[in-house]
């Protein structure tokens, strides 16, 4: 392969990459050959030194998505740590880690995506069982004060009926109390997960 | 060189040179192979991956030879953890040939 078949396939191998990037590593690879050229080695045997340009653009490839991955988990952390009560930036922050994650690796998702959907789920169900529980706690006293108006129950049936509506809705709270501390947690163990996620892809 | 060794030692080996002073990528193929047989390919992916870390940052420096040469400077980040690494490293080599010693003190 001579420098310039080398340069082109490298370049190709490289689309996909931001322009300045790719632009940005063929001036290396130009100035890396210049100087071996130079120093007296012949131009066949740096470009074999210098591999194939398919296996060069895999690794570089990789190291940006890597390093990528990890930014966005660093993001996530310090949104858990500084806001931890700002939701929607704290599910996007994670959201975006995990889909960075996601890209690393082929078997990613079955390690990320598959125990990640599953724990939404799980989490989803939880959170529903609380509103509904609260909701239909509430819906039911408001039902059980409009009912005292028009119709004529004895007294002690209300007041059973109020301890029960009144309980179901305040363990719907507590129910949902207990869902913002269980999901805080778990987010703050999904970017754990990543984390170990990565070093375990970059070893290998 | 023994390949088996090879991946961290040659990055730590970059990161040793270059936290000493600012080097452009052929010097450091040249310098290390004084030593240790590397190739100009096994250089690259260190040094831009440990740019993306932001352990380096680059400029471009003109040279009358032809188009301005990239150099590769170490940053604070990248001299902290430099550090931690040659120390680690030290303790490593001290406990191998500690082991190699004492197992041929028979």
């Amino acid at each position: 392969m001579t420098k310039q078949e080398f340069l082109f396939q490298l370049r190709l191998q490289l689309s996909g990459l931001p322009q300045l990037e790719v632009d940005d590593i063929i001036r290396d690879q130009e100035e890396l050959i210049r100087d071996a050229l130079a120093a007296g080695r012949t131009e066949e045997s740096v470009i074999t030194a210098l591999g194939s340009p398919a296996d060069l653009a895999r690794n570089l490839k990789s190291e940006i998505k890597i390093e990528h991955a990890e930014e966005q988990i660093k993001k996530a952390e310090a949104q858990f740590t500084n806001t931890s009560n700002d939701w929607s930036n704290n599910s996007k922050a994670l959201l975006s880690a995990v889909g960075a994650v996601l890209v690393l690796a082929p078997f990613n998702l079955i390690f990320v995506l598959g125990p990640f959907l599953a724990l939404m789920g799980i989490l989803f169900t939880g959170w529903a069982i609380a509103i509904a529980m609260a909701c239909v706690g509430l819906s039911l006293l408001g039902v059980l004060l409009v009912s005292i108006a028009f119709a004529g129950f004895s007294p002690l049936i209300y007041l059973a009926c109020f301890f029960v509506f009144a309980g179901l809705m305040f363990l719907g709270f507590t129910f949902c109390g207990v869902m913002a501390l269980v999901t805080t947690l778990v987010m703050k163990l999904v970017v754990k997960y990543l984390k170990w996620n990565i070093k375990f892809i970059t070893k290998s | 060189m023994n390949t088996q060794f090879n991946k961290g030692v040659i990055e730590m080996c970059v990161l040793g040179l270059v936290s000493q002073r600012d080097y452009y990528g052929y010097e450091l193929v040249e310098t290390i192979s004084k030593r240790i047989e590397i190739s100009e390919g096994t250089i690259y992916p260190i040094l831009r991956r440990l740019t993306i870390e932001k352990y380096f940052e680059t400029y471009l420096k003109e040279s009358n030879e032809g188009p301005p040469r990239k150099y590769y400077r170490m940053t604070k980040l990248g001299l902290e953890e430099t550090e931690k690494l040659v120390s680690a490293w030290h303790k490593f080599s001290d406990d191998v040939n500690y082991i190699i010693k004492s197992g041929s003190d028979k």
